[in-house]
Parts: structure tokens; sequence; C-alpha cells
């Protein structure tokens, strides 16, 4: 087990090396100074500022040498600065981790809950009426844009039937309307998200429900007499759900991007709306920071996720 | 199924009976494939169909609801949105197809290098495509585009470049499975070179996964090219389904056909391409399982 985790965290290394120099590349090799964006945002911005804003990121220096700069910024956990926001690009992007966390985190929930769910019921019974519902559920899963469910989901829920709002501040509507508001206003942007990852986890679900349940310890079970929702709950199932928490580590970067659309629909504060704003004021610093962030957290999840894995499916031989 | 020689005419009659036997039997594959005409057919001749320009402002009232005169109603511009569907379905496809056929090529070249020489070239070639499929596609596609420049093209060349791994993989894996077949011995045996072989032999017999492949990344193409437009990071020069629904942002919870349409647009193309996509890995590939997404 500690040769696996020693061999699996070194070849994670040099992926998350390489993603840096990626990121470094390309905004090095986008047209347009990032030091004219900076200044663009103050009025009557003197050359003896922008120099100084060109040392103090280090832009004036060889490419090379920028390079090893920012390795060595990046590993002490410093991404520079923004000017916009006045703060280190670091404590911004923590401070809106949470809300997008938040969104991500409890449309897997939902998903997760549903997709089993109805993955087990499918499996136990292909072709039946549940399998079928499957099917389709899978089918508009992969093929809605998550963005424009989001809108019609408005349209239905909150301008037509109004029944829920239209979303919102979560964090500020816990403090205000109590639960029952809140759940209320999570509700959509919720939903939105989790399409996706419901119809990647049902599809999973089922395949190896299906697998399990014409395996030879099934049949054993069976024949043991034990009851059939015991066998199929206890026994199938346990097994069936481990790969769905592969598929939800393999597809997280794609979720996060799912959540910056989402947020964008509902007026949520996080990090997609961050992202898109600083998009539009050129703010290097947070893009790149994003950027690492992102996909570093992406490769660290799924490193966890594989030891986790192999921690919970004894079958998994270390070499 | 492998193609056979486009020369062989009566073999190529008797392999597209097969294939279509095949295909029929799966009815969501037919209906993808109905549907999917009929659009190409709109975006052909989107200037007959429409009474007014995509970009014309001021052809009726602003957020004017679906009547005779505007089938789905206007923005809030005055535009018609009936014609920036039917024109956006020209945009739409172009960039679906065009980036598809970039990742294949890409995705072929690299996947049928790796699964015929193997060893160090294919363990090197499958880290950096772990390294694609670990980065946040979307995200990069969105900084890229932003930084260098919206256009079309752009857009196209970041999606194929971003999305090659999944083509890749399927055909490293069909390269891997050919390579040790008799005829690529019997090539080997008469002295062709591994250039011949890869690109005359093997790639010939291989060429019905990507076409697989390729209907799937075109749906996933246009999907992401939506949600570019849908920031405001498309080509601003053009009217497509992604752009409607960023117009649409501020005003579809007063005007639900300005999202309605558009966004109705993207599902079902998208839908049907994933459709035709299963359709095809049934008829073409029918001992294999279905291929995973995303």
């Amino acid at each position: 087990m500690w040769a696996y985790t020693v061999r699996r965290l070194l070849q994670a290394i040099p992926l998350i090396l390489l993603i840096l120099v990626i990121n470094f590349v390309i905004l090095h090799v986008a047209p347009g100074d990032p030091v004219s964006f900076f200044v663009q945002g103050g009025t009557g911005a003197t050359p003896e500022f922008v120099e100084e804003i060109r040392k103090q990121f280090g832009l004036d220096k060889p490419v090379g040498l920028q390079l090893a700069i920012f390795l060595k910024n990046v590993v002490r956990g410093n991404l520079g600065y923004s000017l916009y926001y006045q703060e280190s690009v670091s404590r911004v992007i923590w401070e809106r981790m949470p809300v997008t966390f938040l969104l991500v985190g409890l449309s897997t929930l939902f998903a997760s809950i549903v997709g089993i769910t109805l993955g087990a019921f499918s499996g136990k019974r292909p072709y039946s009426t549940v399998d079928r519902i499957n099917t389709v559920v899978a089918v508009f899963g992969y093929s809605i844009p998550v963005f424009w469910f989001g809108q019609m989901l408005i349209i239905l829920f909150a301008i037509y039937l109004k029944v829920l709002p239209t979303g919102g501040v979560p964090i500020a509507a816990l403090g205000r309307g109590g639960l029952v508001d809140w759940c209320r206003s999570l509700a959509l942007p919720v939903i939105a998200l989790g399409v996706v990852q419901l119809a990647l986890i049902a599809r999973i679900t089922r395949a190896n429900m299906l697998e399990i349940l014409g395996s030879d310890y099934i049949t054993a079970a069976r024949a043991k007499g034990l009851r059939e929702s015991i066998v199929t709950f206890k026994h199938a199932l346990r097994n069936a759900i481990l790969p769905v928490v592969t598929v939800i580590s393999v597809n997280f970067g794609f979720f996060l991007t799912g959540a910056m659309l989402v947020e964008t629909v509902f007026a949520w504060p996080g990090l997609g709306r961050m992202m898109l704003d600083s998009l539009l004021r050129r703010d290097y610093p947070v893009l790149m920071g994003l950027l690492i962030v992102m996909s570093v957290g992406v490769i660290i999840l799924n490193l966890l996720t594989d030891l986790l894995y192999a921690y919970l499916d004894p079958r998994i031989v270390y070499t | 199924m492998p193609f056979p020689r486009l020369r062989d005419v009566p073999r190529l009659a008797a392999w597209v009976r097969v294939f279509w036997r095949r295909y029929k039997k799966n009815k969501g594959g037919v209906v993808g494939l109905l549907f999917l005409l009929f659009l190409a057919v709109t975006a052909v001749l989107a200037d007959v169909i429409t009474v007014y320009g995509p970009m014309e402002p001021g052809a009726g009232r602003m957020l004017q609801p679906p009547s005779m005169q505007f089938l789905m109603g206007t923005d809030n511009l005055a535009r018609d949105i009936f014609s920036g569907v039917v024109h956006g379905a020209r945009v739409s496809l172009v960039i679906g197809f065009a980036a598809a056929l970039t990742s294949l090529l890409l995705g072929g070249l690299i996947g049928s290098i790796s699964g015929y020489f193997g060893g160090r070239i294919d363990d090197i070639l499958m880290r950096v495509c772990e390294l694609f499929q670990s980065m946040p596609r979307f995200l990069y596609a969105l900084v890229i585009v932003v930084f260098f420049g919206n256009t079309i093209w752009n857009v196209v060349v970041v999606i194929g470049i971003l999305s090659w791994p999944r083509s890749g993989r399927m055909v490293r894996a069909e390269f891997l499975r050919l390579r040790e077949s008799d005829f690529v011995i019997a090539a080997r045996a008469i002295g062709m070179g591994s250039a011949g072989i890869i690109f005359r032999q093997i790639l010939p017999n291989a060429l019905h996964i990507l076409l697989v492949a390729g209907s799937l990344d075109v749906g996933a193409a246009i999907l992401t090219e939506a949600g570019l437009s849908f920031l405001g990071a498309g080509d601003p020069n053009l009217m497509s389904w992604g752009r409607m629904l960023y117009n649409a942002q501020r005003f579809f919870r007063r005007a639900w056909w300005f999202s309605l349409f558009p966004g109705l647009a993207i599902f079902l193309t998208v839908l049907s391409l994933n459709l035709v996509g299963d359709g095809l890995n049934d008829a073409l590939n029918p001992k294999l399982k279905r291929v995973q997404r995303q």
C-alpha cells in the first residue's frame, strides 16, 4: 500500500509541473502586454507606475527566469496580486471557493442519490419501465446545455408556477430566511447542474448492477436462501456503486466548469462569476490563479480517489 | 465492420446494404439521422427560408411573442429569432464538424503511432493523453479564445486540440488489436515500411472507429461552442445559438421565447448526434460495448 501511494504521488508531480508550464506558456504567448491591462483600470497611470508594476510581477526579466519565479511562487502558494481586487489572488479565490463548492457538492449529492437509485432498479430489471426512464434521462443529460436547462427551470418554476425563487445569494439567504428558504433557493441551480452527473452515475450504476447480478457470488447468495432484497441491496449494490466514486472524480473538472455556467444563469457570486469578470478585465493574475487551482485541484482529486479506491476495494492489488 | 475500398463498387454496395440493415434496427439512430438531414437542408437554404436577416435590427417590435409573422418572436433589438435559429444552424454545424475533424486528425495520428509502435513512444503519448484529459477543457478553451481572439477558426482549433484524447484512445485500442494480425505480418514480410503499414494497411481497417468517435465529438464541440458563446466569448460577427442565449440572459424572464428556441435547437442537434453515434456504434462495432461518454 505504501509503495503504491508513493508511486502514484511521484506520477502526479510531473503532471502538475507540466500543467503549470502550459498555463505559463498560454499567458505569455497571448498577444498584448499584461501590464497595460493592470494599469488600464486606474486613471492617469504614469510610465513610472507601469515600470513599477512590471518589476513587481517580474515582467522585465527573461522568460526563463520568469518561469522559475512563477514556479517558486506557486509552490509557496503565492499566486500573485490582483490590482482590481486590491488583494492577493489566493485570498480572492479562497473567499469565493465555498460558494462554488457548495453548488458542486450539493448537485453531486443529489445526482448520486437519484442516479444510484435509478441505476440500481434499472440494472435489476433491464428493459422495464424504470430502465426506459433511465435511458431517457441519460440521453437527456448528455445532450442538454446546462445553462439553457437552468434558464428553462427558472421560466417554469420561478416565473410561471411561482413555487421556487430564481436563485440568489445562497449564504446570505441562510441568515435571512432560515433553512427552508435556503433549500428552496438552492433547488433550481442544484438540479440544473446535477442532471449531467445524474446521467453519468445512473448509466454506470446500471452497467455494474447488470454485470454483478450475473456473477457467481450472487448465485451463491441466492442459493443460500437469502432474501432477494438483501442480495440486491447488500451484496450487489455495494459493489456496484464503487465505480461511481471514480466517475465523479474523473469528471470533476467538467462539473466545475458546468458550475461556472450555472452560476452565470443564477447570478451566484462564485468562482465562475469571478472568472468571467476577470476575463473581461484581463485580470491576468486572477485568471492564471484560477486555471492553476482548478487544474491542479483536479489532478490531486484524481490521485486521492485512486488511493481511496485502493483502500475501499480490497480486490485491487497494489503493483 | 471495416470499410471496403471505394474503387471496389460491388463490395461497397454490399457493405452499405449490410450497414443499413444493422443501422435501421436502432430507431433512435434513424430519427437522429433524419433530424440532422433536416437541419443540414435548413442550414443550406437559410437565406431562402427566412424573410429577415439574423442580424437585421428593427425587423419588428422589440420582444414580440411568437406570431405568424415572427414564428419564434423577436429579441431585444427587434430581430427575428426564427432567422437567428435557422442561420445559427450553419454556425453550429460548421464549428461542430470542423472541430471534430481537427480532433479526429490529431487523435487518429497520435492513436495510430501510439498503438502501432507501443513501448516507450506509447508510454509518453499516453501520459500526454492523460494530461489533456485531466485539464478542465472548457476552462482552457475559454481562456485561450479570449486571449487569442474569438474568431470562429480559433474556436474550432481550440476545441479540436482539446478533445483528441477520446478518439486517440479508441484508435490506439484498435491498432493494438490489429497490429499482430496476419495481414500486417504479411505486409511486414514483403518489406513494407512502418508508415505504409500504419496508413495503408491498419488505418483503413480502423476508420469505422473514427466515424463513431467523430459523431460524439461533433455533439461535444457544439455544446462547448454554445457554452463559450453563452459567456460572450464566441465570434461576435456571427449569430450562433449560444450567442442568442447570451443575449437572452437579461431578458428571458420576461420573454420565454428568446431563450427557448435557440436552446431547443442546441439540445435537439446534440441529442441527434448522440443517437446517431449510438446507432453507428451498434452497426459498426457490434461486439464492443458502448463508448464511454465525456
